[in-house]
């Protein structure tokens, strides 16, 4: 961290060997384009690069940080002019519900037993997720998509993360 | 405010998902603030948020690295050439070919100032080579001029003036005859060129009878001529004889004479 802030390159190389595979694929899945994906997962990592000094540890962890800025820019990129003409007959809840673990190219030794455990999340939370943290869309917007009342999009959020968090630790202990 | 209510509702969910607007973001964020346990739960749902990320892991492929620690690389260069060290190097290098440059134009034109003056200090030499040479001559005019004066001056030297036999004619010389030492110098005043082949000879006359006193020529360097010594003369006389003189003088072709 300290190698970043004094904007060292290998500070920056230490950094994408260890996160480079987890942000691609929180791109990848919101892009859906391999070609798109390492456009923004480069773009990603050139702002972390150009904006380290704003991370602030004491507001959380670094990997939240930077998991925050490869999904917005991949948002942005999916939202802009440039993608919807590629994409035109696309809808980007539609793309979104395309996604299907089975398909992926590469796994990390590490994560098999997660996905795992993910393919087990119950289908309505594995969409409220997919709306709000891959879609990139509001509470007000998800609800409107899933055609269920504001307060139930916060509960059942609140459901689907209570619920990957009690997996993740079953499958840790 | 209840935090067991406010961590139940989901609102840190929808915070942690980037759901809600920026408004309400900023209303988590104080609470988290102000409350070590909401913002604790907060971290855990990052957590499980984080892992679920995770497990969508897939390795892009090598060369987006290469393409990404190029694309950072540049930049570090670029921000090492603006380093104030570096900079320091180019203005020595550049103040350094300058003072070349302005030392090579230097010693062009010293070189041209040193030439003119070399060929002008050549010039002056070969004038005060030229003017020493002169003033030889000079002093060897003056030299032969105060010998002659002080030959004159000589308290026994005697001057006899010649002049035309042909008292139409204005020719005269003047003989200076040293009594002890029997010098003898001939000096000419008014006298025609001789015809070629011929010169002037001088004759002292002792008892009516001509002794020869010497040719002599009309030069430019002067008019004085030291001839003959002559023991005695009673008569000067000046004839024109074939060039190296005779044994006895022509007498029709004699110019000048003395008073006896």
């Amino acid at each position: 961290m300290s190698m970043l802030s004094e904007r060292n390159t290998e500070g920056l190389e230490i950094l994408y060997d260890n996160y480079s595979s987890a942000l691609y694929g929180v791109i990848h899945r919101i892009v859906q384009n391999d070609e798109m994906a390492e456009d923004v997962l480069q773009e990603t990592f050139l702002k972390i690069w150009n904006n380290f000094a704003q991370y602030d540890p004491g507001k959380g962890r670094l990997f939240t940080w930077m998991v925050n800025i490869a999904r917005n820019m991949a948002i942005d990129k999916v939202r802009s002019k440039e993608f919807s003409q590629n994409q035109k007959n696309r809808d980007i809840a539609d793309s979104v519900s395309f996604v299907d673990f089975d398909n992926q190219a590469t796994f990390n030794p590490e994560t098999i037993g997660i996905k795992e455990m993910v393919r087990k999340l119950e289908p309505e939370y594995k969409q409220i997720i997919d709306l709000l943290f891959f879609g990139g869309y509001t509470q007000s917007e998800a609800a409107e998509k899933l055609n269920i009342p504001l307060g139930t999009v916060k509960t059942r959020s609140r459901a689907a993360i209570m619920k990957l968090r009690r997996e993740f630790d079953n499958v840790r202990t | 405010m209840d935090v067991k209510e406010y961590i139940s509702s989901g609102v840190l969910e929808l915070y942690a998902m980037g759901a809600l607007p920026p408004s309400e973001m900023k209303e988590v964020e104080n609470v988290c603030a102000s409350h070590p346990e909401v913002a604790a739960e907060l971290g855990r749902v990052q957590d499980g948020l984080n892992n679920y990320a995770s497990a969508h892991a897939r390795n892009p492929r090598p060369e987006v690295r290469a393409a990404l620690m190029e694309k950072i690389g540049k930049r570090g260069k670029v921000l090492q050439m603006r380093s104030p060290h570096e900079l320091t190097y180019k203005y020595l290098i550049a103040a350094c070919i300058a003072s070349l440059i302005i030392s090579t134009f230097a010693s062009v034109f010293f070189y041209q100032k040193w030439s003119e003056a070399e060929d002008r200090y050549v010039a002056v030499v070969n004038e005060k080579n030229v003017m020493a040479q002169n003033l030889n001559l000079v002093k060897y005019d003056y030299d032969k001029v105060n010998h002659d004066i002080s030959v004159m001056r000589d308290p026994a030297m005697t001057t006899i003036t010649l002049k035309a036999t042909d008292s139409t004619k204005y020719y005269m010389a003047h003989v200076f005859w040293n009594k002890y030492t029997r010098q003898t110098f001939i000096d000419i005043a008014d006298l025609p060129l001789p015809p070629e082949g011929k010169q002037y000879q001088l004759w002292a006359l002792v008892g009516g009878q001509p002794v020869d006193a010497g040719v002599f020529d009309m030069t430019a360097e002067g008019n004085m001529h030291r001839v003959k010594q002559v023991l005695q003369a009673e008569v000067w006389a000046v004839t024109l004889e074939p060039r190296g003189g005779s044994i006895s003088p022509t007498m029709d072709q004699m110019y000048l004479i003395s008073k006896s």
